[in-house]
């Protein structure tokens, strides 16, 4: 009786996470895109150095960063996936979006200051709550640039 | 003075999807990882499974736990168990010689209304006190007693619980400490409560020998069976733990019926009558 109940649980919990966890991911992939089109202006480049076009401009640190869950669907198909190896998809995409957001926020806060590109882009990535055990892990994306905004 | 109109300035280009992530469906990759480790598991599992059997009977029997779940000592029916004692000793000796001599049995009157027996590691033997209540005669309990013994004789219990101990070994290898692992233990258990179809059946064969060494015949073994089975609702528990009733009684009679004639069947020893007597009131 008692294992049924713990499979109930485990069920319900890898429904949850699916049902939830791909709706959020399509929604939020969706929202990535369209606000990729917004920003297309704001120019990325990882050069450290600014090159001629923006020799004259003022320069500014710019930042974005996100956290991202991932849900328990994907904890237990990356953990069946450990026992043979490959591609962690599931992960690859939950990163794919953490990387885009950050650049995005970034993005944003560089448009608020007017600026026209981004360069030195960088990112940092780390595990929160990575050390938890058997806890569901999340993710931190930072990207980091800096803005060139035109003087007048 | 003129000035030049600002450049165009640069765009980030679109780039495709699917690049940095899979643009499969994820239940896909779930369902060909769930079958094929689950195959794979179940192969491996079968195979160990099938090893521990084959060896469970060359560990030697003084190496089972003597754990007990009752202390005898403290029993609130000391006759009753005395006179367990006694029976289980009797037909100790009854029984048909196997080749360990160095089992020992150990027999427990337990305090539950729950009419059922079971035979565990250390040849720790419980009777439920309300299996009283399904045997008229000491034949009755006899074959009880001596189908549990069995058990312990053809070391059943070794054997189910290496089946078991592999079976959890290999889930928490494969698993680690995760929720799976606890879904996996629990079903483990519920293959350990209960001994195969086999088991019961070799069990049977042995108990009706050493029943009609003690007694000359073999009359009254169906009769807890057969009392059981007249009322199934109460006894839910013992046919989930013990299938096929209904084939055992038929075995159990048609043995009594090679030997044709009636015998008289022994009654209950007095401290069991009075046992039950009280427990009716």
């Amino acid at each position: 009786m008692e294992a049924f109940i713990q499979l109930g649980i485990f069920i319900s919990l890898l429904l949850i996470g699916y049902f939830f966890g791909r709706r959020a991911e399509k929604q939020h992939y969706k929202s990535i895109s369209t606000r990729e089109d917004d920003m297309r202006d704001i120019y990325l480049s990882t050069d450290r150095l600014p090159t001629n076009e923006f020799l004259r401009h003022d320069t500014q640190l710019v930042q974005g960063s996100v956290v991202i869950s991932v849900d328990y669907f994907k904890v237990i198909l990356s953990g069946l996936k450990n026992l043979v190896g490959g591609r962690l998809t599931a992960y690859e995409s939950l990163l794919d979006r953490a990387r885009r957001e950050a650049i995005l926020r970034m993005q944003s806060e560089a448009k608020a200051l007017n600026a026209h590109a981004i360069i030195n882009t960088k990112f940092e990535t780390s595990r929160i709550s990575g050390n938890a055990g058997q806890g569901i892990g999340s993710i931190e994306v930072l990207a980091y640039g800096t803005a060139m905004i035109p003087r007048d | 003075m003129n000035k030049t109109p600002a450049p165009a300035r640069k765009q980030n280009p679109k780039l495709p999807e699917g690049i940095n992530s899979s643009t499969e469906h994820p239940l896909k990759e779930f369902m060909q990882l769930v079958i094929g480790v689950g195959l794979l598991l179940i192969v491996f599992m079968f195979t160990l499974g099938l090893v521990a059997k084959l060896f469970a009977h060359h560990i030697p029997f003084s190496w089972e736990p003597k754990f007990q779940l009752t202390d005898k000592e403290q029993t609130a029916y000391p006759q009753a168990q005395q006179t367990l004692e006694e029976l289980l000793s009797r037909l100790e000796q009854a029984q048909p010689v196997l080749k360990d001599a160095t089992i020992e049995y150990n027999i427990h009157l337990v305090d539950s209304d729950v009419p059922n027996a079971f035979a565990t590691l250390g040849g720790q033997i419980y009777i439920n006190r309300g299996l009283l209540d399904h045997v008229e005669s000491e034949n009755g309990l006899a074959m009880v007693i001596a189908h549990e013994m069995a058990h312990v004789q053809l070391r059943h219990p070794i054997k189910a619980f290496s089946q078991n101990a592999v079976f959890q070994l290999v889930t928490g290898l494969v698993f680690g400490d995760s929720a799976i692992t606890g879904i996996a233990s629990h079903t483990g258990m519920l293959t350990f409560l209960s001994f195969s179809r086999d088991m019961e059946r070799e069990a049977d064969q042995i108990g009706l020998q050493t029943l009609a060494a003690a007694y000359g015949h073999t009359q009254g073994a169906a009769e807890f069976f057969e009392s059981m089975s007249a009322d199934k609702q109460d006894s839910i528990e013992f046919f989930q733990t013990h299938p096929d009733t209904e084939e055992r009684i038929k075995v159990l009679t048609a043995t009594q019926q090679i030997q044709q004639t009636e015998k008289e069947l022994a009654p209950l020893p007095e401290s069991l009558r009075k046992l039950k007597r009280e427990l009716e009131e």
